[in-house]
């Protein structure tokens, strides 16, 4: 009881009326205006048909290029005026660039070239022009020779076959791009080509249903993005780890229809190709933790300093309480702060988050993996067990902050030095990756904003290859830290003499 | 004073204590022959010396210097229970010792005044005695709680305003007040409505401190002072920077507070005058030496006043600097 009087008589000290007003508003502020922007951001760009097509018209209008062979000329021919031809068939849809509608009409005119270029080798079956083409091993990038060197050496009935195959083809893409049939594509896809990986398009598939989401994903893209790729060289078990998981809840949110929102680790897609969600705004209330300290830092950074600085600590150790309780009396105060700061940008977070994009999805179940399954669990008891591991780190900052105030006895430098400490550890992983200082992992700094690690932040993963970390890790290395400077605190605060 | 009649005294006190002239050498560093000096009166022993001399000898510096005890005086039996003991506390600074081997008690009901030059170390012990200072030696106890080991307990019976009010100054007066409660568990609001009535306060509660005239603060800190029903009350210069009717306020709350309430008060201060008018005991330091403790009465019957006493006795213990050893 003697114990609370003391956090009570902290909080009529540090807060107050206006002070709760400022962080409201701070919070507000910063939270949706954060939201805001990325939703901005990430709106995607529609593919403008009608400027494309007055474009190609003109262009059209002038002479096309002339080649040694008549049946260059013909395809040349053919293939403007095929382009056009599809351009305007498609003219009132909606279309993304860079979606998967942008990509078929990109399919159906290249199936239609092909089925030429094709009809061509067929009726002119034998001709010389086509075998110089065929058993030529220079390397050519131009679309009409590849094609005549895949197709060479057929039979003109295997031929046929094929552009009937390929009619076929272009006859499913029109009615899954004028339908929006988006899951008949992705199972055609499935069927057809055994190359195809589908792991990525899971993503979007069960948000298809959701009338405010939008086609944003080229294949292509994901594909040079997502597993291997353009990233092989840090291609490690971390990262390994975070798509086998990715796999398993796309693929059971695929079949089972269940909305999920696992998100790809920062930077293995591009910004614009991820869409926001209720649970995708939800989930950043993790990395909402440099925010919270920030704030409280600015609103209650000087609860140790201001003591010395208005003479107060002479009043204050003359009480009956050891020095030692008061200075943990002003810790669990600054932790009480954090956790009601906390709280608030999580409402907030919510209320914005359910309003923009439907309360319903926030009371969908969160997918999971345990081990090689997939589990459900109630998604706002998994954000608050999320919030609370977080909170051990930020509990070690406050514990690194009060051991600066104590050891400083200066505002300006205690703030000073805490916010620099701070916003480089949003930075740490990047320094730990890009300028090879592994010794950092076993530091306290990189594991403040415990979020990144939790969200599969890129940087965090590729350190793996330099030394081998976890939230777990983190967590432990907090802990031990909170315990350090709580200690050295008290060693500090309760030995001073109380000087003039 | 007379070298002769103390070197006289202290010959006589060595060998009431059976030690030698040497024994007394060796306790202090010095040779035996120093000491045959002092005893027939050639030299007389530096200030640094005094201190430790006295305390071997059993007497207080002052009997040492006038070559004879004082006549204890009756002690009453209400004042028998003691609320500050001091015994042989140091403290230094480095290599520094401020205070000395410094021992004194106070009783309950007293009113002390602690009376020294600038630099005698008035408010080092007061830091000391309240643990704002680590004593480098001794114990100090309150109430008969030791503060090294009993901390909590002894805060709980001291209430002190140390150079200047120590206040909350962005919060309002009712939000000290209610922070001063909170701390020493006080849950009684009418005794603490008397209080703020006592210093005249309880209309200007809602003010925040910093619009606060001095004489208001110091008015606020005694009243956050009492609320903790305190059975000693250390002063540090409180009447510092008051005028002549905010002295007198404040002097007159002191003396209702002690009447009504039985505290025993230390007050720190350089206005003599203002201790003459408040206090029943005197005790002067100096150079981190206690010189002297009388009753305020002992000056009253002799010719001389306080001041004049004062100067008598520090300008005596000076003269002892640079004395040959």
């Amino acid at each position: 009881m003697k114990f609370v009087n003391l956090i009570k008589a902290e909080f009529i000290k540090n807060y107050s009326v206006k002070k709760s007003y400022i962080v409201l508003i701070t919070l507000l502020a910063t939270i949706i205006g954060m939201m805001e922007l990325e939703a901005k951001l990430s709106k995607p760009r529609l593919y403008n048909i009608q400027n494309e097509i007055e474009e190609y018209t003109k262009f059209l209008e002038h002479e096309l290029d002339t080649y040694h062979s008549p049946f260059l000329n013909e395809y040349e021919t053919y293939r403007n005026e095929t382009k056009l031809k599809i351009l305007k068939e498609f003219a009132n849809e909606k279309i993304y660039s860079n979606s998967w509608k942008d990509y078929l009409l990109f399919q159906i005119e290249t199936i239609e070239d092909k089925i030429f270029i094709i009809n061509q080798m067929v009726e002119n079956y034998g001709n010389s022009f086509f075998t110089d083409i065929g058993v030529s091993d220079a390397h050519q990038f131009d679309f009409y020779e590849g094609t005549v060197r895949e197709y060479y050496g057929k039979t003109k009935e295997e031929l046929v076959r094929e552009i009937e195959n390929l009619k076929e083809q272009a006859t499913n893409y029109r009615a899954f791009l004028k339908q929006n049939q988006y899951y008949k594509y992705l199972e055609y896809q499935i069927k057809h080509d055994k190359n195809f990986d589908v792991d990525g398009e899971y993503q979007f598939l069960v948000d298809k249903k959701i009338e405010n989401m939008f086609d944003s994903l080229s294949l292509n893209q994901l594909e040079m993005h997502v597993g291997i790729g353009i990233n092989g060289e840090y291609y490690t078990a971390a990262i390994k780890e975070v798509d086998r998981k990715a796999d398993l809840i796309l693929h059971y949110s695929f079949w089972n229809d269940k909305k999920h929102d696992f998100s790809f680790p920062e930077g293995t897609v591009d910004s614009y190709l991820v869409y926001p969600t209720a649970k995708t705004v939800t989930n950043k209330i993790v990395l909402l933790s440099l925010l919270v300290l920030l704030i409280v830092i600015f609103t209650s950074g000087g609860v140790i300093v201001n003591e010395h600085i208005h003479k107060t600590e002479k009043m204050l150790f003359t009480t009956p309480y050891k020095r030692w309780k008061i200075l943990f009396g002003k810790f669990v105060y600054l932790i009480l702060d954090m956790f009601m700061i906390w709280f608030l940008a999580f409402v907030i977070l919510l209320f914005y988050a359910g309003i923009k994009y439907g309360f319903g999805e926030l009371l969908t179940a969160k997918l999971i993996v345990e081990g090689d399954q997939v589990a459900e669990v109630n998604y706002l008891f998994y954000l608050l067990k999320e919030i609370l591991l977080c909170s051990i780190p930020m509990i070690s900052f406050i514990s690194c902050f009060c051991f600066i105030s104590v050891v400083t006895l200066s505002k300006t430098v205690t703030i000073g030095f805490s916010i620099i400490l701070l916003l480089v550890s949003q930075f740490m992983w990047f320094l730990i990756v890009t300028f090879k200082l592994g010794f950092l992992i076993y530091t306290p700094f990189p594991y403040f904003i415990l979020g990144l690690i939790l969200r599969n932040h890129s940087y965090y993963l590729l350190a793996q290859s330099i030394g081998t970390t976890s939230a777990s890790y983190g967590i432990l290395i907090s802990i031990l830290t909170i315990i350090a400077c709580c200690g050295m605190s008290y060693i500090i605060y309760t030995k001073r003499d109380i000087g003039n | 004073m007379d070298q002769i009649k103390m070197g006289n005294f202290m010959s006589e006190l060595r060998k009431e204590k059976g030690f030698t002239q040497k024994d007394i050498g060796d306790k202090l560093g010095i040779t035996d022959n120093s000491v045959s000096k002092w005893e027939r009166g050639i030299n007389a022993p530096d200030i640094y010396y005094l201190g430790p001399l006295s305390e071997i000898l059993g007497v207080t510096i002052k009997e040492l210097l006038n070559g004879e005890r004082k006549r204890k005086k009756k002690v009453k039996k209400e004042n028998q229970k003691p609320v500050l003991e001091i015994q042989n506390v140091s403290k230094k600074f480095g290599s520094k010792e401020i205070i000395h081997n410094l021992s004194l008690t106070i009783y309950k009901g007293e009113i002390v005044g602690l009376i020294g030059p600038n630099g005698a170390g008035k408010t080092t012990l007061i830091k000391t005695i309240l643990g704002l200072y680590k004593a480098s030696n001794g114990t100090i106890s309150i109430c008969n709680f030791d503060i090294k080991k009993e901390f909590e307990k002894a805060m709980e019976k001291v209430a002190s305003i140390v150079e200047s009010p120590n206040l909350y100054e962005h919060l309002t007066a009712y939000q000290n007040v209610r922070i001063t409660c909170l701390l020493n568990g006080i849950t009684d609001m009418k005794y603490v409505k008397n209080i703020l009535k006592m210093v005249k306060l309880n209309n200007r509660l809602q003010d925040k401190v910093k619009h606060y005239s001095l004489g208001m603060k110091q008015r606020l800190a005694f009243a956050l002072a009492l609320i903790k029903k305190p059975e000693l009350l250390i002063l540090d210069e409180p009447t510092n920077g008051l005028d002549p009717l905010g002295m007198k306020e404040l002097r007159e709350i002191i003396l209702k507070a002690c009447e009504t309430m039985g505290v025993s008060v230390l007050i720190s201060s350089h206005i003599l005058s203002e201790i003459e008018m408040v206090c029943n005991k005197i005790m002067i330091l100096d150079n981190g030496y206690l010189i002297d403790i009388f009753e305020l009465d002992e000056i009253e019957s002799r010719e001389h006043s306080l001041e004049e006493e004062f100067l008598k006795i520090t300008s005596g213990t000076k003269n002892q600097i640079g004395g040959d050893v």
